[in-house]
């Protein structure tokens, strides 16, 4: 079907090459319906194109420029080597040429599909954890050609069609649309010529042959376009939903009204405005739509507006970058080189900077998504990140001895970090039915999420108190640290004690059980316990300073585990979680952690015997 | 330092207890999304050309329920479903109009099928009850109703806002 597709698009008008001279700002906030919520063209070009091509531009072309072309211009888009398969056994199995850059074009990949359809069905059918990397590579590459193949014919039914029938010259028909009122007259015609000459084309005259290439082109459009819904630019005006709809959808399922005539009008325009590249009709029909999107409930064009500035200024990577400054800033003050407290200013400036810019960020995301901070991983690490960072500060403002820096810009550049691997094509996705609930995510997910932020604080400062001690730095220096990591680690149990109950509230409205023992459940008491076994075994004197400090250094396992740890097992009610991802990291985390600990008692515990100085 | 302490934990709960109400406040209920189409929009003025001659505006049928119904000659499913569209009409106790718009390309082929129709329901065809437009090039099908597939039926209320639109032939 998609080398059918292929030859059809080929049947599009290409146009010359040229130098791009529209301008993108007000068509990238034009607002789409993708994956359950509105948002800009910008993002859903950015989405796609870090899909298929691992990256949000290709050289100076940026993704909105790349999905205007694919739209407007599908004939050229086709060209472009736009796939990356890396995996080297994917290349192999689709018989793809190897290249230095890994990159394909859509009839290289099509092609490549279609000659290994017998590979490609038993992958179809087999369950996704049980497919090899290569396997997997194939599969992406097959959902991706799909999805190409959807962004590229989705405004086909008003672009020019090479096809010329002798009528064409009175009616000026160009476009699908154009020729789709004629279609029963120009079958009927079709039909008579069969009738009289059979099927063999060599026995037509020019007209005839034309006639039949046209219908052959306009009954594939329509074939292959029926599926054709992934461009919900359109709001509804039939039927109670609030599904938009792609042009093709409104055409195939009879979801036109005058309504959507203004839209389709509107966007043949833009389509005509970019194959001519007339600057001017492109802006104005840009603004008409954007200006026109505004009234339909729903859309925000101040939330739009501040998405696309979010996706081009990447603040979380910024701040990211001020952490990890702040951190060598503070390796510095603490090796105790000279001119300490400009160096000292330095860093809590950066860090500062850092958290700034982190917090705006999440606010950002906040005011688009018009719900609480978190309401998934990724956003539990961008959530938890920030309470560390600003608790580090805090800590660093009332002792001024460099260990709130250390905890902040070492939490805050290392979770950033890690947050990356969770992202996900769009950071900003919707949440499931069940976790939509502004009221639960802004009580039971918060506190227990400031309760892993306190508690991953309380662990970096275990680990400070023991690499002090392992260092023999003076004692009234290290007992001043470990009072920090003690009060921390109470603040953590507050939160996570209290957000569990709130969490058992919440299961008890939305599953009609309190507690069900399930894993997400079970890694929240274990935090709970874990804080409660150390406290108490510290109140009561059964742990010293160092049981204690290695008894709270381990709690960073204990949080890595509940908190990523449960969603690696994908089983429990706690589906919204679950993730394949980062499970060699959080292995190399908790031995790294495991051997942290086991190393520092060790030494610790030879020099309280007096094996070692 | 424990005085900071219970100060940073009262200012968290705080900062909780506030987003909490935000948020609970400022929840999206499912209904706002689709006030589009409890709107109803009005439907647009447009002048048909009818098949005897002679043209019609839309809103001078302003009072009357209408059904606005896309049909051709050539569409299977029109033709089966025309009989029983209007037994609907002449015993419908809204008296509704049937502004029943063709999409032939060819006015004759048209007039041609609706012979045995103003014959078996004439009262209909002369009292106004079922009006008969033509709309060769689909500027009005196509271009302002966007119909593409026949049959569709759009149910105009006596206020001009379009109540709903029938995909294929009307069931019931």
């Amino acid at each position: 079907m998609r080398i059918k597709l292929a030859f059809i698009l080929c049947l599009f008008f290409g146009f010359a090459a040229h130098a791009d001279a529209l301008n993108y700002d007000t068509f990238s906030q034009i607002p789409i319906q993708h994956e359950g919520r509105i948002k800009p063209l910008d993002t859903f070009a950015r989405v796609h194109l870090q899909r298929f091509y691992g990256a949000s531009h290709i050289g100076d072309m940026s993704a909105i420029q790349w999905l205007a072309q694919t739209m407007f211009d599908p004939a050229k888009a086709m060209e472009q080597p736009i796939f990356l398969v890396k995996d080297a056994d994917a290349q192999a199995m689709l018989n793809l040429p190897s290249r230095s850059d890994n990159l394909y074009n859509f009839a290289e990949t099509t092609s490549a599909i279609a000659a290994n359809r017998t590979l490609m069905e038993p992958l179809l059918q087999m369950p996704a954890s049980e497919l090899s990397n290569g396997q997997r590579a194939v599969m992406e590459l097959y959902e991706n050609t799909g999805l190409f193949t959807q962004i590229m014919l989705s405004n086909t039914l008003f672009l020019s069609l090479s096809i010329h029938l002798p009528q064409d010259t009175d009616k000026h028909l160009s476009a699908f649309i154009d020729y789709y009122a004629s279609m029963p007259e120009l079958k009927k015609s079709l039909q008579a010529i069969v009738k009289n000459k059979g099927t063999n084309v060599e026995k037509y005259s020019l007209d005839e042959i034309q006639l039949a290439q046209a219908m052959r082109t306009l009954d594939t459009t329509a074939e292959s376009t029926a599926d054709n819904v992934l461009f919900r630019v359109i709001p509804p005006t039939w039927g109670g939903t609030d599904e938009w709809l792609s042009p093709w959808a409104i055409f195939h399922q009879g979801q036109g009204s005058p309504h959507t005539a203004e839209h389709m009008t509107l966007w043949r325009s833009l389509a005509n405005a970019y194959q001519a590249q007339d600057a001017d009709a492109w802006q104005k029909t840009s603004l008409a739509l954007r200006e026109k999107m505004l009234t339909v409930p729903g859309v925000r064009p101040d939330a739009l507006s501040l998405e696309v500035l979010y996706y081009r200024w990447l603040p979380l990577a910024k701040s990211m970058a001020l952490y990890v400054v702040g951190f060598v800033f503070t390796l510095l003050c603490l090796t105790g080189l000279p001119r300490v407290k400009t160096v000292r200013v330095v860093a809590f400036l950066a860090t500062s900077a850092g958290a700034t810019l982190h917090a705006a960020s999440i606010a950002a995301r906040v005011y688009i998504l018009q719900r609480p901070p978190v309401g998934t991983l990724y956003e539990s690490l961008l959530f938890v990140s920030l309470i560390a960072v600003l608790f580090g500060l805090f800590l660093e403002s009332r002792f001024r001895n460099a260990l709130g820096l250390l905890v902040a810009t070492f939490a805050g550049s290392l979770l950033l970090f890690a947050s990356q691997s969770f992202s996900g094509d769009d950071t900003m996705s919707m949440l499931i039915a069940v976790l939509n609930t502004n009221f639960w995510l802004a009580t039971h997910v918060l506190c227990i999420t400031t309760g892993y932020g306190f508690g991953l604080v309380a662990g970096i400062i275990a680990h400070v108190y023991l690499i002090m001690r392992c260092l023999k730095r003076p004692a009234e220096n290290r007992r001043q640290v470990l009072r920090g990591g003690y009060g921390t680690a109470l603040i953590a149990l507050l939160f996570t004690s209290f957000g569990t109950i709130l969490g058992g509230i919440w299961a008890d409205q939305s599953w009609g059980r309190f507690w069900g023992w399930d894993p997400k459940e079970n890694g929240a008491l274990l935090i709970c316990l874990w804080l409660i076994w150390l406290l108490h075994s510290r109140i009561s004197g059964h742990f010293g300073e160092r049981g204690f400090a290695v008894g709270l250094s381990l709690l960073n396992i204990v949080i890595a585990l509940s908190w990523l740890g449960v969603n690696l097992l994908s089983t429990g009610l706690h589906s919204y979680g679950f993730t394949d991802k980062a499970a060699w990291a959080l292995a190399t985390f908790c031995g790294v952690e495991c051997s942290f600990a086991a190393i520092t008692y060790f030494i610790l515990w030879r020099r309280e015997r007096g094996e070692i100085y | 330092m424990e005085k900071y302490t219970k100060l940073l934990i009262v200012v968290i709960v705080v900062a909780l207890t506030l987003a909490a109400a935000w948020f609970d406040r400022t929840s999206i209920t499912p209904d706002e999304s689709s006030e589009i189409v409890a709107q109803n929009p009005v439907a647009p003025d447009v002048t048909f050309t009818l098949l005897d001659g002679g043209t019609l505006k839309l809103h001078s049928l302003a009072g009357h329920k209408v059904l606005l119904h896309f049909w051709a000659s050539w569409c299977a499913p029109c033709r089966a479903e025309f009989s029983g569209l209007l037994t609907r009409i002449q015993h419908d106790p809204d008296h509704p109009i049937l502004l029943a718009v063709s999409g032939d390309v060819n006015a004759e082929d048209a007039k041609r099928f609706l012979v045995p129709y103003q014959h078996d329901f004439k009262t209909l065809f002369e009292n106004g009850s079922v009006i008969v437009a033509d709309d060769p090039h689909h500027d009005i099908i196509e271009g302002v109703f966007q119909t593409f597939q026949y049959p569709e039926t759009i149910v105009i209320n006596p206020d001009l806002t379009m109540r709903e639109k029938i995909v294929g032939t009307i069931e019931k």
